[in-house]
């Protein structure tokens, strides 16, 4: 069968299967729970893309190799059942003419419509859209599965269209869509949104078939629209045939091996590991053994009371009400910080070190206190305390906590029943005993991305030491100290336009403070925070913020309890630090300030808008999208857009990044606040940067209001 | 003099040099936890053992190992809370196993009334049994099960049908009482076999093998 032949007999088998299946049928085999990866990381067949999505959720790191010449690494996560997103970074060894190249890139799709007895499933995609271009390509993918085959068939335009094309059907909509404008070369343009090109150009077919042998292996064949001329133009890769297959090989521990037979030329072999952020990799409740209960009051009598309350206690019956409390709640990792008596009710002060769920350290401290409390003494008012912030105050009653401790539903009984207020109607003063001054620290080891090397993970690595002391109602001094042990020095400074700028330079000199490992003083500041009034919370700051400048800071946020929305402003005066000083600064200062729109969306979804002027004075918008997971597993990605041109910034063309938080409780399965959180941003610009505030007010607001609170309160008997 | 430094500073992490402590426990749990051949120790149970609290044997099946569950506490519902070795608890409402904790995927709280009902009666019957438990975000799941009982002299067995999951559950009962003595019950990430309440005695060692 000639090339045209075997072309013709995929397609239309592909085509037929998909738009004329005369048995209905909807995906039930195992293997189709999880699509099989194309070689661009995405749900595929062999390296063009499928209609079906991941699960919800699930991330996807993949790296393959085919041929000699070309490597991507690819990291897949569906963001919502229907969209999904991509980023790619691809070695190609003399890719562009230009010797050793490395592009990134990042792809979008949708699923229109879902697969159903009836319908197959339609998903639209862009890929590449605002790279390089290398890769650009949109396409529109149709697919069906019946029982263990399934049929994929699609139309591309791009990359897609770039063999077996023909005159683009969307030039019915007007003659722009009939040329496709030629792609950006120059590095300096890199990374605009190439919007005028999407859809635009002769178009082509694609598809294949994909059959599920058993439950773990998948076969692939393809018929592909990808001429693949780039690569045939400038390294050793033939295109010698539009026909691809593939085998994928499923393993329990969520590793696929993939190994194919690409375009006639080339052997590929690819391994993905998907994981999924509502999936603990341990237990699902986690590891963490009994908590206290509240005993029956004969045990107390008994001297049952510390080793219910979670702990063999060395405060007895004879100590204060204060050592024992202090005891009790030091078991759980609660640190108690005063207590307060009146009337029938105790107030109750605490720091939680342990529990990255508040909801879940107000639960263990209820009940640890629930077998201390004092005759007479029926209800405890119980104030988490974060630095200087308590955003609530939850009220609960013994009798609730006898009541529903082995409640099939105490879980939402509980909430119901607990008065959760703000926490400013619970101030600590100067003169309650305890409460000031108080002193933490730890140390800890840290690496990620640096300034002058923002896309490598370990680009710095060492150990960190961190100290806050809290001097009054409010006021703390909060430092940071680095000791770098591992660092990868870049040379020469990295993107720094070409020629005379008119912008100031504010990061792209990053390596004047990465190029060293002497011991640094990155952050050191005074931060004073307050309630100007109801569902408002107040912020000044003055110090050294971060490895480049130091100031002076101020913020405002409003924010209530029960509201989705949260506004708020902040203006610092930021100057220049002096890299191997301290306390020196350099000549350089500017003034910032932004106002911000913050919004939880449901199922985790946050949205956050920064409108201002950042350091290089230019003028702009920061638009951030993350979802949470109410484990603490957070990923998302940002983008800055500002009135600084293109070719000013460099490479990259604007600010973006993908960022995100693993909370060491998710992958150990043992309660703890620590997370593994980091940015990881393509470049550095000068464009669209901010001074880093580590004590801005939003994230530790909202982490202490009554709406996290509830989703975090299935852990409260935990 | 940096590198020293540098190495009395790793020393300090891996020590847990922090004011809360925090870090070192993190690590000590962990390592005891995820290592199969380190066993994590509760010094509950130490104190429990010296006091000479109840205990009762509990294992999982499959694992042949036995743990020493001892008595914490009697909570005032009237259920019973067992310490195992490890730290992990065991609620028991009646001989009935209605909690766990730490085991992996806890029963956080359950419904069992309409089972105890039967087994008090001493009458074969249909119980409906709720489950409440922690899914990997940390919300609240509910599970329904119907279950067919049937007694015969001194075993009790309960067959329960699920959405996603059957299984079944057997009892030793006291005859006129219906209170379970001893037990072969699922939770979590399988099935234990709980033994009869023992005298207090403080001599009885934390972990022993089965023969």
């Amino acid at each position: 069968m000639g090339r045209k032949g075997i072309r013709q007999a995929l397609l239309c088998s592909a085509l037929g299967l998909t738009c004329a299946w005369p048995i209905p049928a909807i995906p039930q085999e195992a293997p189709w729970q999880r699509p099989a990866l194309n070689f661009q990381g995405v749900p595929g067949l062999v390296d063009m893309p499928g209609a079906h999505q991941m699960p919800d959720a699930e991330g996807t790191i993949t790296v393959n190799a085919f041929g000699s010449d070309v490597q991507r690494n690819i990291f897949h996560f569906q963001i919502g059942p229907r969209l999904s997103g991509v980023f790619r970074y691809v070695y190609g060894d003399n890719l562009r003419n230009t010797g050793a190249y490395y592009d990134r890139s990042f792809d979008i799709r949708y699923q229109l419509v879902e697969e159903s007895l009836t319908w197959p499933a339609l998903t639209v995609g862009l890929q590449d859209f605002g790279g390089t271009g290398i890769y650009a390509g949109e396409y529109v993918v149709a697919g069906k599965t019946f029982g263990r085959l399934r049929a994929t068939a699609g139309l591309g335009w791009g990359r897609f269209g770039s063999e077996g094309g023909f005159e683009n059907p969307l030039g019915v909509f007007g003659n722009r869509f009939k040329n496709r404008p030629e792609t950006a070369v120059n590095v300096t343009q890199t990374g605009q949104f190439d919007a005028d090109q999407w859809f635009r150009g002769d178009a082509a077919f694609f598809g294949g078939l994909q059959y599920a042998v058993g439950d773990r292996l998948v076969l692939s064949a393809e018929y592909s629209s990808d001429g693949y001329d780039l690569e045939e133009a400038n390294t050793g890769f033939t295109r010698q045939s539009p026909v691809s297959v593939a085998a994928s090989y499923r393993f329990d521990s969520g590793l696929d091996l993939t190994a194919a037979w690409l375009y006639g030329d080339a052997i590929g072999v690819q391994l993905s590991y998907s994981f999924n952020p509502k999936t603990a990799p341990g237990p699902a409740s986690g590891r963490e053994g009994q908590g206290p209960v509240v005993a029956a009051s004969s045990a107390v009598a008994l001297g049952w009371g510390g080793m219910t309350g979670g702990a063999v206690g060395d405060a007895g019956a004879g100590d204060s009400l204060e050592a024992r409390l202090r005891s009790r709640l030091g078991a759980q990792g609660l640190w108690l910080i005063a207590l307060k008596r009146s009337g029938d009710m105790l107030e109750v002060h605490y720091r939680n070190d342990r529990y990255l769920a508040e909801a879940e350290g107000i639960g263990r401290a209820a009940r640890a206190i629930a077998g201390e409390l004092p005759a007479g003494v029926e209800r405890m008012v119980l104030v988490p305390r974060q630095g200087e912030l308590a955003p609530s105050a939850v009220t609960l009653e013994r009798a609730d906590l006898v009541a529903l401790q082995d409640d099939l539903d105490g879980s939402w009984k509980s909430f119901a029943r607990a008065e959760i207020d703000d926490g400013r109607a619970h101030p600590l003063s100067l003169r309650t005993p305890g409460a000031y001054p108080r002193f933490i620290y730890g140390v800890d080891l840290y690496a990620g991305p640096t300034l002058s090397d923002p896309d490598n993970f370990v680009a710095e690595s060492g150990l960190r030491f961190d100290a806050l002391l809290a001097l009054a109602p409010g006021l703390t001094l909060d430092t940071e100290l680095r000791q770098p042990l591992l660092v990868n020095r870049v040379e020469p400074l990295p993107n720094q336009p070409e020629g005379e700028s008119d912008y100031p330079v504010v990061r792209t000199d990053g390596a004047r403070y990465d190029d060293d490992t002497d011991l640094e003083l990155r952050r050191l500041t005074a931060d004073y925070v307050f309630r100007p009034g109801e569902d408002l919370f107040g912020r000044v700051s003055v110090g050294q913020f971060e490895q480049m400048y130091g100031g002076a800071s101020a913020e405002l946020l409003w924010k209530p309890a029960d509201s989705r929305l949260g506004l708020g402003g902040e203006i610092t005066y930021a100057r220049k630090r002096q890299p191997n000083d301290p306390f020196g600064f350099e000549d350089f200062d500017t003034t910032t300030g932004f106002v911000s729109a913050y919004y939880e969306f449901s199922e985790g979804y946050l949205g956050q808008i920064d409108v201002g002027q950042y350091l290089a004075g230019d003028t702009g918008a920061t638009v951030s999208f993350d979802r949470e997971f109410d484990n603490g597993f957070r990923i998302g990605a940002y983008a800055t857009i500002t009135d600084m041109p293109t070719d000013e910034f460099g490479e990259g063309s604007f600010d973006k990044g993908i960022r995100f938080s693993v909370p060491a409780s998710w992958l150990l399965g043992y309660p703890s606040r620590r997370e593994f959180a980091t940015t990881w941003r393509p470049t550095t610009g000068d464009g669209g940067a901010r001074v880093k505030q580590a004590n801005r007010l939003y994230e530790r607001v909202r982490h202490g209001q009554a709406r996290e609170l509830q989703e975090d309160w299935g852990s409260f008997w935990r | 003099m940096r590198r020293m430094l540098s190495c009395l500073g790793l020393l300090a992490v891996l020590s847990g040099c922090a004011s809360s402590g925090e870090p070192q426990r993190l690590v000590r749990e962990a390592t005891v936890g995820l290592l199969p051949f380190l066993e994590r120790h509760d010094a509950r149970h130490d104190a429990l053992v010296r006091t000479g609290a109840q205990s009762r044997s509990a294992a999982l099946v499959g694992e042949g190992r036995v743990l020493d569950l001892r008595r914490l506490a009697v909570l005032p519902d009237g259920n019973t809370l067992w310490l195992a070795p490890d730290g992990s608890g065991f609620t028991f409402d009646e001989g009935l196993l209605v909690a766990t904790r730490g085991v992996g995927n806890d029963l956080m709280s359950s419904d069992l009334s309409q089972l105890r009902a039967l087994l008090r009666a001493g009458r074969d019957g249909t119980a409906k049994r709720f489950h409440s438990l922690l899914d990997g975000e940390g919300r609240i799941v509910l599970r329904s099960y119907v279950c067919f009982v049937t007694i015969s002299g001194q075993i009790a067995r309960e067959d329960c049908a699920g959405l996603s999951e059957n299984f079944i559950n057997t009892y030793q009962i006291s005859p006129g009482t219906g209170r379970v003595l001893s037990s072969r019950q699922q939770a979590g990430r399988g099935i234990w076999q709980f033994g009869p309440i023992e005298a207090p005695s403080a001599a009885m060692p934390t972990v022993k093998e089965t023969p």
